[in-house]
């Protein structure tokens, strides 16, 4: 049935699709048809629709979302065979009501862990030592080549029992534990050079990189450095440890590590150190616990802005300065996955906020300890710059877990069926 | 705003010359004529030089179903002092279907519902022409979609293949 009469085609109207659609239009087009594959798919009908659809819709605009959090499936210890993830909390707007909603599309990463979040992938490892990058929400995958496939000297795999790694000094690791961080470069359809990076417990002189295309994990050594939190900027890796020493990772330039030692930032170490990309800046924050003489735990947050990042060449002394408020940014702060939002876009949002996941161990009923984690929220201020947060209290939500949540940010649009 | 029953009329004149009378209201779904009326509002006559008068029949039909839908559930709002839920839902749910049956039309006509509804900038039918457009894709492979839009394959083989070698994993599951 056709109820709108027209002409019959012509050879020019043939010539329509492939040259009369705006770049723009043939993206949303892009975008609403499913998954980042589809897009490139897309890319290979015609010339015209190739250079319309170089720039990718998937590119998730992290100043300009608000992440979710990727919780794992709780209860069980060692993980339950079910997906990893089975659950985005929405954001952030009603924190009374914490509502989960499952991701389907993560079906088939039934047993495995999440190890990563970059770029709004994920990174998840098997049991049986399988690396994929998934994205949460269109379902694509990307084969990493296992973990198995590394020289045996560095890492040998024991699937037979309990699957666990034996590192070259002879340390046994289980396979849940083996990876420390791993980050994703760039955006896998944006960026045809995107690159993997991985850190190994127990491996502090080594780490290992996978870029797009390549069959096997490089090896890269360098100085002793204890990875903390890792991101991706200005084309290479910045890396800091509780000491807040700061490395970079150049792999583009074959210089393996520069090593940059601030000065001391705080007078005792941090508990916990992540780096987070803020328009072209880097932010360092560090979080420490002080052990008070009550029962509840007293920390605090200060966030420092590390300066000259830009030009790396050259740089052995690099300098950090601690700022007061966050300029209307709120950082939602997680190793290899933080996330700066600008507030204004987000009015619901209070400005110079930290979130962050956190996580301890409570003494159960039976005397066995009892893991939790959970999202707490804190406040930077000029004026109260080490303001304490109680860590009994999570301000969103509590879980019984004992693996990571990650922050995710995703393609909110290809989120709409 | 009350509603007066001796409503404005504007004349659109396609590209072929054609004159479509419409009222205000009508022509206000085009947010770029809605533009227009707001800068100037005595204009009664405008030229659409982007359009057909096949196409502007069926984007005027369009704004004529969905101004009576809203008029007609912003009357029964107003009758029964608030809308009735299961009422609404059918409204709803009838002007999906008009949609549908609307949306039955070549990738011609759908290509230039797309241009016209974007350069008139109709949000609706830009989003259900686009949402249509995207329906035709999904699950076909370059070759098929090529085939549906009455594409040429313009890439050289060797293009195609670099392409395709930057996104392995894209391909890895349908071939």
């Amino acid at each position: 049935m056709n109820q709108h009469p027209h002409e019959p085609p012509t050879a020019e109207q043939g010539l329509r699709w492939a040259n009369d659609l705006p770049p723009e239009i043939l993206s949303i087009i892009a975008a609403k048809s499913g998954s980042a594959a589809r897009y490139v798919t897309l890319r290979l009908v015609c010339k015209r629709w190739h250079q319309s659809l170089s720039m990718p819709p998937f590119l998730p605009l992290p100043s300009r979302q608000v992440p979710f959090l990727l919780v794992p499936p709780h209860g069980s210890d060692p993980p339950a065979p079910c997906p990893i993830g089975y659950a985005f909390p929405l954001p952030f707007s009603a924190p009374s009501q914490t509502t989960f909603f499952p991701l389907p599309q993560l079906q088939e990463t039934l047993g495995c862990i999440c190890v990563g979040s970059s770029h709004g992938w994920l990174i998840s490892l098997s049991r049986d030592s399988a690396l994929s990058l998934i994205n949460p929400v269109t379902a694509d995958s990307i084969h990493l080549p296992h973990l198995s496939s590394m020289d045996n000297t560095v890492l040998s795999f024991d699937k037979d029992s309990f699957p666990e790694y034996r590192l070259g000094n002879g340390i046994r690791v289980s396979w849940f534990s083996i990876v420390h961080r791993a980050v994703l470069s760039s955006h896998p359809v944006q960026d045809p050079g995107f690159t993997v990076l991985l850190f190994l417990s127990g491996l502090t002189e080594c780490c290992f990189t996978w870029r797009n295309t390549c069959t096997r994990w490089h090896q890269h050594l360098h100085m002793p450095f204890l990875v903390e939190d890792v991101v991706f900027l200005n084309g290479a890796f910045a890396a800091i440890d509780l000491s807040t020493n700061l490395a970079i990772f150049d792999f583009r330039n074959l210089k393996t590590v520069l090593m940059i030692t601030l000065q001391p930032l705080l007078e005792v170490m941090p508990k916990e150190a992540f780096l987070v990309e803020s328009a072209g800046d880097l932010l360092l924050v560090l979080k420490w616990v002080n052990y008070g003489h009550s029962m509840i735990h007293k920390g605090a947050i200060k966030v420092f802005l590390i300066f000259s990042l830009e030009n790396l060449d050259g740089v052995v002394e690099l300098g950090a300065i601690e700022i007061g408020p966050l300029k209307n940014c709120v950082l939602f702060v997680g190793h290899g996955s933080s996330v700066c939002v600008k507030v204004d876009r987000f009015p619901w949002l209070a400005a110079d906020t930290v979130y962050f996941t956190h996580f301890y161990t409570l003494p159960g009923k039976d005397g066995e300890v009892v893991h939790h984690g959970g999202v707490y929220k804190f406040t930077v201020s000029s004026k109260a710059p080490s303001r304490a947060f109680a860590v009994g209290t999570p301000w969103y939500f509590a879980l019984w877990s004992w693996l990571k949540f990650y922050w995710v940010t995703p393609n909110l649009n290809s989120l709409n069926p | 705003m009350a509603r007066s029953s001796t409503e404005n009329m504007i004349t659109l004149m396609s590209s072929d010359g054609e004159e479509f009378m419409v009222t205000e209201k009508v022509a206000r779904e085009c947010t770029t004529i809605r533009n227009m009326l707001e800068d100037d509002c005595v204009i009664t006559n405008i030229p659409l030089p982007n359009v057909t008068s096949d196409i502007l029949s069926m984007v005027i039909e369009y704004c004529m179903e969905h101004v009576a839908a809203a008029e007609k559930a912003a009357a029964e709002t107003a009758e029964k002092g608030s809308s009735s839920a299961p009422a609404a839902a059918k409204a709803n749910k009838d002007l999906e279907e008009w949609d549908k049956a609307f949306m039955n039309v070549d990738v011609y006509t759908l290509c230039d519902l797309i241009l016209a509804a974007n350069y008139l900038n109709v949000s609706g039918l830009l989003d259900l022409t686009i949402q249509t457009a995207a329906n035709l894709i999904k699950g076909k492979s370059p070759e098929q979609i090529r085939k549906t839009f009455h594409i040429q394959n313009d890439l050289s083989l060797e293009e195609e293949e670099k392409i395709r070698s930057q996104t392995p994993w894209a391909f890895e599951k349908s071939e």
